[in-house]
């Protein structure tokens, strides 16, 4: 390997290396899949085996009526007809998938109502317009894409910064789980667990909001874990990386409504994705992004009015 | 046969144990998605059960455990080809010193690849498989492999800018 192969495979090395996968829910999934999978096989391989028994079967009996008193051709050929139904395809059994081994705990979001349409990055900057101050100006954005409804640059008054926004189903989202263990920042100290969902008595986050104590790396990222009463939870993240001077603000929120939201903010504007920042850190703080992403009115469905 | 029977399954949970980690590692790079990965690793520890008695006694389960990860994520990827919309861009910034950002830095140029191409370039980057492994794993030529390799090295290169320092030191 040359010095670059060797760069990346450290990089790939430190870059997986804290991952921590639940290994026991993975094993007991392989072998609940395993065991479906050696089932349906043997289901099938005893279909088979049924079949040409039966076919065998018929087939000697048929030769034995076709040779006996009174025994005729057609009667034979009709009767060999009935086994080859059932050697046809066997009902599927069931078998759970991976996805709905690990998913099943999400509930399902709500459907549309009248007057709704699926959410697109049109309604998710009108939406994200009502939920920060009205001083804030909005750049152009990017269209949607699969993992990312909306990208877009917002000036709060301080610099450009890049907002991501993606709203799906919990239950498939594709977003990281809600665990600061599993994103190598270690287990969150404390949870806040406001009593009233945060969003109440307005739109617009508080302004006094404060971040919990969480886990803390060297390079001053952190990672904490919000849990509102309703049984929405949130992780949020600030990840810092000294050298290029980004700070991304990260929330990924399941809600208990069944939605997921994942919101980053990052220090930079979509010309300077591949590097380079816009200022010192992304506008408001983890905290307020955590609210915006609790909030109800991130939806699958919103109203038409937010499209256009 | 009974015997075969009941020390079986604790071979198979012996090696299950100990290699799903790394599995997750390699699936979760291929596919830049912690639930997909967790799906390929489950998918592909479901083969393995299925034919352990089989493919216990071959020469190296790991290999079979590899093959089994790689074809899972490449039928994957053929479903869902035509869902996936390539993007010229990737979100974050370049952040090499700390694993999360890295992370994300990583799993978004490697998105860029085609799955072909960044299943060869976890195998043999973060596996530490040798050209030739790669190459037989994938049913190809050792110098296919390396094109590919040397291809995907320089496109990650360019998405990953030019800071030799922190991001491929020459």
């Amino acid at each position: 390997m040359n010095a670059a192969e060797d760069r990346l495979s450290q990089l790939m090395d430190a870059a997986t290396c804290a991952l921590d996968p639940p290994i026991e829910a993975l094993l007991a999934g392989g072998e609940r899949l395993g065991r479906a999978r050696r089932r349906r096989r043997r289901m099938a391989v005893g279909a088979g085996t049924t079949a040409v028994v039966l076919f065998a079967g018929v087939g000697v009996a048929a030769g034995l009526r076709s040779t006996g008193p009174g025994g005729s051709y057609g009667a034979a050929g009709h009767t060999t007809a009935r086994p080859s139904l059932s050697a046809g395809p066997l009902p599927a059994s069931p078998e759970p998938t991976p996805s709905a081994t690990l998913a099943s705990s999400f509930p399902t979001p709500r459907g549309p109502r009248p007057g709704e349409v699926p959410i697109n990055a049109t309604a998710a900057v009108n939406i994200l317009r009502q939920l920060v101050a009205k001083t804030w100006k909005f750049g152009s954005y990017l269209p949607s894409t699969p993992g990312s409804l909306l990208r877009v640059d917002v000036d709060d008054g301080n610099g450009i910064a890049q907002i991501t926004v993606n709203v799906a189903a919990a239950a498939n989202s594709g977003m990281d789980p809600a665990d600061c263990a599993k994103q190598g920042l270690g287990t969150a100290n404390e949870s806040a667990s406001p009593t009233s969902p945060p969003w109440t008595g307005g739109a617009s986050p508080s302004g006094s909001a404060q971040a919990p104590p969480g886990s803390v790396a060297p390079n001053g990222s952190e990672c904490f874990i919000t849990q509102v009463d309703n049984g929405d939870t949130a992780m949020t993240e600030v990840l810092a990386s000294p050298p290029s001077k980004v700070v991304i603000d990260r929330v990924i929120a399941y809600r208990a409504d069944g939605i997921a939201v994942e919101i980053t903010a990052r220090n930079g504007d979509l010309k300077s994705i591949g590097g380079g920042v816009t200022r010192v850190r992304p506008p408001l703080d983890a905290m307020k992004w955590t609210y915006i992403a609790l909030n109800p009115i991130w939806q699958l469905f919103v109203p038409a009015a937010l499209v256009r | 046969m009974g015997d075969r029977e009941s020390t079986g399954p604790l071979q198979y949970h012996e090696f299950a144990s100990a290699r799903a980690g790394q599995l997750f590692r390699i699936a979760y790079l291929m596919c830049g998605d912690w639930h997909e990965a967790q799906d390929l690793v489950q998918t592909c520890l479901a083969k393995l059960y299925s034919s352990w008695h089989r493919i216990q006694k071959s020469e190296s389960v790991d290999a079979y455990a590899r093959k089994a990860l790689l074809h899972t994520y490449l039928s994957h990827r053929r479903l869902r080809r035509s869902g996936e919309i390539p993007t010229a861009e990737f979100a974050e910034g370049r952040a090499p010193g700390d694993n999360p950002e890295l992370r994300m830095v990583l799993t978004e140029a490697l998105g860029t690849l085609p799955p072909r191409n960044r299943a060869v370039m976890v195998l043999r980057y973060l596996d530490d498989l040798s050209v030739e492994d790669v190459a037989g794993l994938l049913d190809t030529t050792p110098a296919a492999i390396k094109s590919i390799c040397n291809r995907s090295l320089k496109q990650l290169r360019a998405l990953l800018g030019d800071d030799r320092e922190l991001l491929f030191q020459e």
